[in-house]
């Protein structure tokens, strides 16, 4: 059985042995920050539950490939990112809703968010089109807004590994946002 | 630290990531390099972007919940076992049967309806040519179709036979001819289902889908399918009262012992009054009896679903199906499909459980896929487009494995 004190490392381990109970209590522990990973990117709450349901449905699948049981809410957290990264690229991919879920809240403030979600759209196309190595660390640091410790644990990296990818990252989407007439070109 | 050898400081400078000592030596560096200047200056608007955004939506209550009682009965992996695919070799067997049947360009006279049996006459195969209130309703199951069809053949064989061998010879090689362009047709042909929930079922929507520009070679090659429904209006028309009961054929596929990949989930309460039972699926089977026979002529759907297999994709498949969410205004299926390169779609009972129990008229469906890589090839407004007076949603449904990465 799943017990609140059991910890993350145990439960992946009692699930990798096959036992439903303690994956749906990594879900229940987990889901809430790998909704917010892919929200944070598709930013629609419909559309990133269902990465989230994607991603705990694919982490079930290859739980047994995840040698480091403490590394599993960092793996669901890569995994939600690169499906939302994929879900920017190609809306049709993973499912569709051509009128909404029907019980689910409308936005509190609709305008701003129109607003919101052109521009991030167009933001989110580019970030998507980077190196998935880069455009994961960016969207960690700056989206998310992870420590550099915390997203180097997500990712699996050292530390100055994942501030190259960041820096690099950052410099490409700089260049693309000046192209794409994002951003203004750097004037300081 | 020698600033112009390594860039990546600024980046950490903008974080304030740099230790004590390296942030001082960065800004004293930074007010005497303009060219570094601009660099932090571009890195800081681009990161401002990025977190410049609306905090994400917040989950609704019962995240965790949800998707757990989604993935719940995908966590056991399903795979076909002999008896399983032994069971699926039948339904190919049956499915060619049943193509050759449906294409045969010649015509035969009524088949003997024997007293006890239930059977129904079988049409002529050129309905094009007959006017359609002509046509009789083909309720009849396949394998039924099968057994008239086969005491036809005796009889004429029996006929032939009085006349002379050379006749005979003809009437041992022609099924032989109409089985391999029936096959070929089939191969080329994309086998597709239409869909229509609610009463709209028109005739022209249907003819308009059937007329429409089919990439079979594409979908073939590709594992594709085209599914389509049509619900009939006419009450004549509705045989069945609840969940397909028709599937015969596939019925018995899922309920071999061993792990059934999902149980159709039993309705929660019984069907209003008001509302119409399921009609029996009635779909064209091919392209070229779709437009042929248009709305009027049609077969069940499990036919088409057998002749989606015999389309080269009986080998084996993963097709789950989680259990629909069904309301009174929309129903959401989902498809698990484990092996998106062999897999064919076990839309039926879900969709006739659906369509009982939705009362609107103009349902939501929604279909979701898993996995991802399961590409959905129609553009949105193909695969859910209102029937002209809105009173039904014709569901058209292409899938196709992307390619493998």
């Amino acid at each position: 059985m799943a017990g609140q004190d059991e910890t993350i490392d145990q439960s992946v381990t009692r699930a990798q042995a096959g036992d439903p109970n303690a994956f749906a209590d990594l879900v229940r522990r987990t889901s809430r920050m790998v909704f917010a990973a892919a929200a944070r990117i598709v930013g629609d709450a419909a559309l990133a539950e269902d990465i989230a349901q994607e991603t705990f449905f694919r982490a079930w699948r290859n739980l047994s490939r995840l040698e480091s049981p403490a590394a599993f809410g960092g793996w669901v957290r890569t995994i939600a990112v690169r499906l939302a990264f994929d879900q920017v690229r190609d809306r049709t991919k993973l499912t569709f809703f051509p009128d909404g879920p029907p019980d689910r809240p409308a936005p509190d403030n609709p305008e701003r968010q129109a607003a919101d979600s052109g521009r991030r759209r167009r933001v989110m196309a580019e970030l998507s089109r980077l190196d998935p190595d880069y455009a994961e660390a960016v969207a960690m640091i700056d989206l998310e807004g992870l420590s550099y410790e915390e997203a180097s644990a997500a990712l699996g990296i050292g530390l100055s590994n994942l501030k190259i990818r960041v820096h690099r990252g950052r410099k490409i989407l700089r260049d693309s946002f000046a192209h794409q007439g994002i951003l203004k070109s750097e004037d300081a | 630290m020698n600033f112009h050898e390594r860039s990546e400081w600024i980046s950490e400078y903008l974080d304030r990531c740099l230790p004590e000592r390296d942030m001082h030596e960065a800004e004293r560096h930074l007010s005497s390099c303009p060219e570094c200047r601009r660099e932090l200056a571009g890195l800081r608007q681009t990161r401002d972007l990025l977190r410049s955004f609306q905090p994400h939506p917040a989950a609704a209550d019962g995240l965790a919940d949800r998707i757990v009682g989604r993935i719940g009965p995908a966590r056991r992996s399903w795979r076909p076992r002999p008896h399983q695919l032994a069971l699926a070799a039948m339904v190919l067997i049956t499915a060619v049967v049943c193509f050759r049947f449906l294409n045969e360009p010649q015509p035969l006279p009524p088949p003997p309806v024997e007293p006890e049996s239930r059977l129904e006459p079988v049409p002529p195969p050129k309905l094009a040519e007959l006017p359609r209130a002509a046509l009789p309703p083909r309720k009849e199951a396949a394998p039924a179709r099968m057994q008239a069809r086969k005491e036809v053949r005796a009889d004429d064989r029996t006929e032939l036979k009085k006349e002379g061998p050379v006749q005979m010879d003809k009437l041992e090689q022609v099924p032989a001819k109409e089985v391999a362009a029936d096959e070929n047709r089939a191969i080329d042909t994309a086998v597709q289902v239409a869909l229509s929930v609610g009463e709209a079922g028109s005739e022209e929507a249907s003819e308009k889908i059937a007329m429409e520009p089919l990439p079979a070679s594409d979908i073939v090659s590709a594992g594709g399918l085209e599914l389509r429904e049509e619900r009939e209006s006419s009450k004549d028309e509705i045989s069945e009262p609840g969940p397909l009961s028709s599937m015969a054929k596939l019925k018995n596929y899922p309920e071999e012992p061993g792990p059934r990949p999902y149980a159709a989930p039993a309705p929660s309460a019984a069907p209003s009054p008001a509302q119409k039972p399921s009609a029996a699926m009635r779909v064209p089977a091919s392209k070229s009896l779709a437009r042929s026979r248009a709305a009027s002529e049609s077969e069940t759907l499990s036919d088409s679903i057998a002749g989606f297999l015999y389309v080269g994709y009986a080998r084996t498949n993963g097709t789950k199906i989680q259990p629909a969410e069904i309301s009174t205004d929309s129903a959401k299926i989902s498809l698990i499909v484990e092996d998106p390169e062999t897999f064919y779609i076990k839309l039926e009972e879900e969709i006739c459980a659906a369509s009982a129990r939705v009362e609107k008229s103009s349902p939501t469906v929604w279909i979701v896929t898993y996995p991802p890589e399961l590409k959905i090839l129609s553009s949105l407004d193909r695969l859910f487009e209102r029937s002209a007076a809105d009173q039904g949603v014709r569901i058209e449904i292409r899938f196709r494995p992307a390619p493998r990465r």
